[in-house]
């Protein structure tokens, strides 16, 4: 038990001695830690090496804001005159005659409300 | 019939006119040129910046000072990372590829190769290990190992109002000690452009 002992105390003496012996001068004793750590990353973390990382943002442009807005604002109204049903402001309504039908508009047929409309 | 034949005539002309208008066309010019189209990042920028870092890296104290502490031997070079912080869409290869070319082409830094293109030739020197002939095999093992790595950023300030805006970007390159994360070089280039619509 005692020559067990003092064996595995002489290891461990040894051990850190030859750690001891294996660093350069100032160098943190304790840099296996850190060594450790990165080895495992190092591929990754060095793969993008020599490329551009785009964390690019979105400025806020005056002119540009407005012409976004009048083209969001076009697309909305045609839109809107694809699927609306025609009323009265509208030019391509005309007053006739039917039975709670409307009449065709833009391939579809119109339906508004029930009775007769003029 | 005379009325005819002017009225002919006409038509062709205004059709080759609206034919030629409609037309693209292309017109060569040379790459130091300066043409500001949109007032957007363009060559003349990336041009500008490897000019201006080029120029302040060979020149700058800390390649003197590597000299001199390391008995003459030449300084080894890994380009890292450039972070594109602007609000364009910038690929810093454009200028850090110039840099590196006048690294290599000054004989004075000697320049490695990192990222996709290191794993590349590993991948090479893998494949040598099986199939080439026994004395042209490339070993593992005896790459030369970088002093300093070269990193980057690029950042932009956007003021604009109504028609007119005024563009800043603002290039860094910085060169550090891999050793003792020491940066010992660090190189800017700002441009300004005042855009009216």
């Amino acid at each position: 038990m005692i020559i067990a002992g003092l064996i595995a105390g002489v290891a461990f003496a040894a051990n850190s001695y030859a750690q001891q012996a294996s660093l350069v001068e100032d160098q943190n004793p304790r840099y296996e830690i850190a060594k450790a750590k990165y080895m495992n990353m190092s591929d990754s973390l060095t793969r993008d090496q020599g490329t551009t990382v785009q964390n690019t943002y979105k400025a806020y442009d005056w002119y540009e804001a407005r012409e976004e807005r009048r083209k969001l604002r076009r697309e909305r109204n045609y839109e809107r005159s694809l699927y609306s049903y025609p009323y009265y402001g509208n030019s391509y309504y005309y007053p006739s005659l039917n039975f709670g039908w409307g009449h065709r508009h833009n391939n579809r047929w119109g339906y508004y409300g029930g009775g007769f409309g003029w | 019939m005379q009325f005819k034949k002017i009225l002919t005539l006409a038509a062709i002309a205004v059709s080759g006119l609206v034919i030629s208008s409609c037309s693209r066309q292309v017109t060569r010019i040379n790459t130091t040129d300066t043409v500001d189209v949109s007032g957007n990042w363009n060559n003349s920028d990336s041009r500008m910046v490897a000019q201006e870092m080029t120029q302040s890296v060979l020149g700058a104290k800390w390649l003197s000072t590597h000299l001199e502490s390391k008995a003459g031997k030449k300084p080894v070079v890994v380009v890292g990372l450039v972070q594109n912080k602007s609000h364009e869409h910038i690929d810093a290869e454009t200028f850090v590829k110039d840099v590196e070319q006048a690294f290599v082409q000054s004989e004075r830094v000697r320049l490695v190769q990192g990222g996709k293109k290191r794993e590349e030739l590993r991948a090479e020197k893998a494949d040598q290990q099986d199939n080439a002939s026994v004395s042209t095999m490339k070993k593992f093992g005896l790459e030369n190992g970088a002093d300093y790595i070269l990193q980057g950023s690029i950042n932009s300030i956007v003021d604009s109002h109504k028609r007119k805006k005024v563009v800043y970007h603002q290039v860094n390159l910085e060169l550090t000690d891999i050793q003792t994360n020491e940066v010992v070089w660090i190189g800017d280039k700002k441009i300004a452009k005042y855009v009216k619509n």
